[in-house]
């Protein structure tokens, strides 16, 4: 029934991505506004007047890069101005220009018609002379050469009013949005740091790489406020623009996909990424930078919202709360903010959102690492505590007691016997890993010990061991002590032993043999705490990649202990 | 005497034997080992003891299993356990001794003496008495036993919701393991005095105790005076 809802689930989502494309791109065009610019090649000095009849011009003259040529603006000031304000005109525009009001120069820009150096800036503030400043219609017009883009319009934007608030505006904008641009400077280094004390950690440096995309994307597209910037670096910096919003737009839903253990991760990226440069390339073209960029952001947010969403599915906490965020972006950027807003909010939730799932991230692996500390701690104890267990240690010094008192020579060999097991536990007990060949000779002193106390014939043999492998501490020791309790020996009283050693590219196998008839039901061996133990010792030092199997045989007991190597 | 020794460590095992015979002498009759308790009980099903010596942790199995099966025997058991631990709790099914591991003959010698006097010893902590019930093991709880009468080899347990049930020991062997509440007033008849509710004495010398249920037991002569002394 679960996957059933899944599947329909993950139907209807891309039914519902569908649509919201749908409802974004057509929200999404922007006004090109070419307002009611005419445009005259030649050079004469009358048609800056305000009652020169302007009917004849065209909306767009071809023009060379040397070529001289006049723009006019038909103006409206819609209000009365008090007399203490100026007017003023914000003016966006390409070319080296004189501007004029109502056929008073009020200003230049750049050096028109030896544009050789690129002096000026396509965003001026000019003021309006009061005595031209009364309401009703007005002229605008530029003397103009334009060598650079010379196809494209000469005029970008107008704006009328006072000229101390034309000028400040932009500025306050500026400053508190640079304010949070220092907040992703400041994040993007704190992360770069951790990402250097920890070179492992790629999601880290994802998160302080994303975090100076968008220091950058913020400074880059407010530094027109505050930097003049000449007219041919116009497109630069939108290309700019563009570049740093495609290599986030892959790069945040990337994060997110490494930070969730989700399938289909390789084969969504490689599609998601030929997808962002197939839009790149295909709206390519002069002008359309707000819609590529746009295009762009919404992919990231779409896949976003499609990768985090897959994941909160699968009960995710984290995942569902930034789901949730970014549906609050969507709706904010659609419906209720304008494009600057949008584009800060989005920025600042996506990051935090990052930082978020990197600080769940790290918890749990700090959780993860402190659960293998305390694994370990727990195996240890478990180890030393094998020769004081009340059954070990009672039944050997009754046993002792009775070899020394009645053959006190085998009693001292039972006695050596002893003090090496202690000495070699000793040994291992704070290792995770040890030499086998010390594993074998506690297994063997352990059959001697046993042997003194139990009057049983136990042999040991080995076979294909290498000397250079490692194995946890004590785990055939266990399988030892199993065999000779739940195995009862052979109609000649012995009871033997078997180790073998396989070793293949990608596993070592071994094999532990226990020649004897089983006592006990197989069911009750394998949930025992000795199987347990080995099994906890395998865990701690392969993780998942081992296999252990315990079996019975025609000759008695097999265990099985198989190791993946990565 | 016959005696059983049920022991996986075989050096042990040897020790326990030479102890024993050292202690019986020529007194014992019959003393097998088995190392292991389904070895040893199908031995029990064959033959009589009165005496078993088990070790709790056989090859690495549940003691208290054994146990009840054990104490449910019509022999006396001890205990030798490498878990000293399990004292307490082994006290609480009805054995005659607890010998930690490692002992000495003295020791054991101690644990000889008190199964062959039947004298009540104090460190008695009996929580149940184990009855054989169709080759399964049933718990009667001291707390609700009122009275035992003994009845040639085996002994009858009178419960207080008026059942009784037959334990395979007899009526001394259950009085050495029944705590000081439980007063042996008959030859045949061990009774909790909390049940005991007063002495009737009627012509001819005839002593009775009535219960608190009504019932009337005989009183034995000998053990009348004491009786009243020590109880009323």
């Amino acid at each position: 029934m679960y996957y059933v809802k899944v599947f329909y689930f993950k139907r209807f989502r891309i039914l519902f991505f569908l649509i919201l494309c749908f409802f974004m791109f057509s929200c999404s065009k922007l006004e090109k506004n070419p307002g009611k610019y005419s445009y005259k090649l030649g050079d004469n000095s009358t048609w800056s007047k305000i009652d020169y009849d302007d009917s004849h011009w065209v909306g767009h003259v071809d023009k060379d890069e040397e070529d001289i040529f006049w723009v006019r603006a038909n103006v409206i000031v819609a209000k009365e101005g008090k007399s203490s304000e100026e007017l003023g005109v914000y003016l966006s525009a390409f070319g080296a220009y004189q501007i004029y009001w109502d056929g008073v120069k009020i200003g230049d820009n750049g050096e028109l018609g030896s544009e050789g150096n690129k002096v000026g800036s396509y965003i001026r503030f000019f003021k309006i002379p009061v005595s031209l400043s009364n309401m009703g219609a007005h002229v605008l017009s530029l003397r103009t050469s334009q060598k650079y883009y010379s196809n494209q319009p000469t005029i970008l934007e107008i704006k009328l009013s006072n000229y101390f608030s034309l000028v400040r505006k932009p500025l306050k904008w500026v400053i508190y949005v640079n304010i949070l641009a220092g907040a992703f400077l400041i994040t993007f280094i704190h992360f770069l740091i951790l990402f250097f004390n920890d070179k492992k950690s790629y999601p880290t440096l994802l998160v302080s790489i994303s975090s100076l995309l968008f220091f950058l994307l913020i400074i880059t597209e407010y530094v027109k406020f505050y930097i003049p910037i000449h007219y041919s670096y116009f497109y630069v910096r939108l290309e700019i623009i563009t570049i740093l919003t495609l290599i986030i737009s892959f790069l945040i839903p990337f994060y997110f996909l490494i930070q969730f253990s989700l399938s289909w991760k390789k084969p969504f990226l490689i599609a998601y990424f030929l997808f962002l440069l197939s839009i790149y390339f295909v709206n390519h073209e002069y002008g359309d930078y707000d819609e590529l960029n746009s295009y762009l952001t919404f992919s990231m947010w779409a896949s976003a919202v499609f990768i985090v969403g897959s994941e909160s599915i699968r009960g995710n906490k984290g995942a569902i709360l930034i789901f949730i965020g970014l549906i609050i972006n969507f709706v904010s950027h659609t419906w209720i903010l304008s494009y600057d807003y949008s584009m800060l909010l989005s920025s600042t939730i996506l990051l935090l959102s990052m930082i978020y799932i990197l600080g769940l991230k790290t918890m749990e692996q700090r959780r993860k690492y402190e659960q293998s500390l305390v694994l370990t701690t727990r195996l240890r104890h478990e180890l030393l505590k094998k020769n004081i267990q009340p059954h070990f240690l009672m039944n050997t010094l009754t046993s002792l007691i009775d070899w020394v008192e009645q053959a006190p020579k085998t009693g001292v060999r039972f006695i050596e016997a002893l003090a090496k097991e202690f000495e070699i536990i000793n040994d291992m007990e704070n290792e995770r890993l040890i030499p086998i060949t010390m594993e074998i000779d506690l297994c063997k002193n352990h059959l001697e010990i046993m042997g003194y106390r139990r009057e049983i014939d136990y042999t040991w043999s080995d076979s294909g061991i290498n000397i250079n492998e490692k194995v946890p501490p004590a785990i055939f020791h266990t399988l030892v002590e199993n065999g000779i309790t739940h195995c009862l020996p052979r109609v000649d009283g012995t009871m033997r032993f078997e180790l073998f050693f396989k070793s293949r590219p990608t596993m070592k196998t071994y094999e532990f043999y226990t020649h004897g008839t089983l006592r006990k039901l197989e069911k009750e061996i394998k949930e025992g705490t000795g199987i347990k133990y080995i099994k906890s010792r395998l865990i701690e030092s392969y993780g998942d990649d081992w296999e252990f199997e315990s079996s019975v045989s025609k000759e008695g007991w097999k265990n099985k202990i198989i190791l993946y190597s990565k | 005497m016959k005696i059983l020794i049920v022991e996986d460590e075989a050096r042990i095992a040897k020790r326990l034997e030479r102890m024993t015979r050292a202690f019986f002498e020529k007194t014992l009759i019959r003393l097998e080992v088995f190392n292991s308790l389904e070895d040893g009980l199908n031995r029990i099903l064959k033959v009589q003891f009165d005496l078993v010596l088990l070790d709790l942790n056989l090859n690495g199995s549940d003691g208290f299993k054994l146990l009840q099966t054990a104490v449910a025997e019509s022999f006396d058991t001890i205990i030798v356990s490498a878990q000293k631990n399990d004292a307490l709790r082994a006290f609480e099914y009805g054995v005659v001794d607890f010998v930690p591991k490692p002992f000495n003959s003295e020791r054991l010698n101690l644990a000889f003496r008190r199964a062959l006097s039947k004298v009540k010893f104090n460190n008695t902590g009996v929580q149940f008495l184990a009855i054989k019930n169709r080759g399964a093991i049933n718990l009667i709880k001291i707390s609700n036993v009122i009275y035992v009468k003994g009845a040639g080899v085996y002994s009858e347990i009178v419960v207080d919701n008026g059942n009784s049930k037959l334990h395979d020991k007899t009526l001394d062997q259950l009085n050495q393991l029944l705590p000081e509440t439980f007063e042996r007033i008959h030859k045949s008849y061990l009774v909790k005095m909390s049940e005991a509710k007063r002495i009737i004495i009627s012509t001819g010398s005839k002593y009775e105790l009535e219960l608190n249920n009504g019932e009337l037991l005989p009183i034995g002569r000998t053990r009348y005076k004491n009786l009243k002394t020590k109880w009323f």
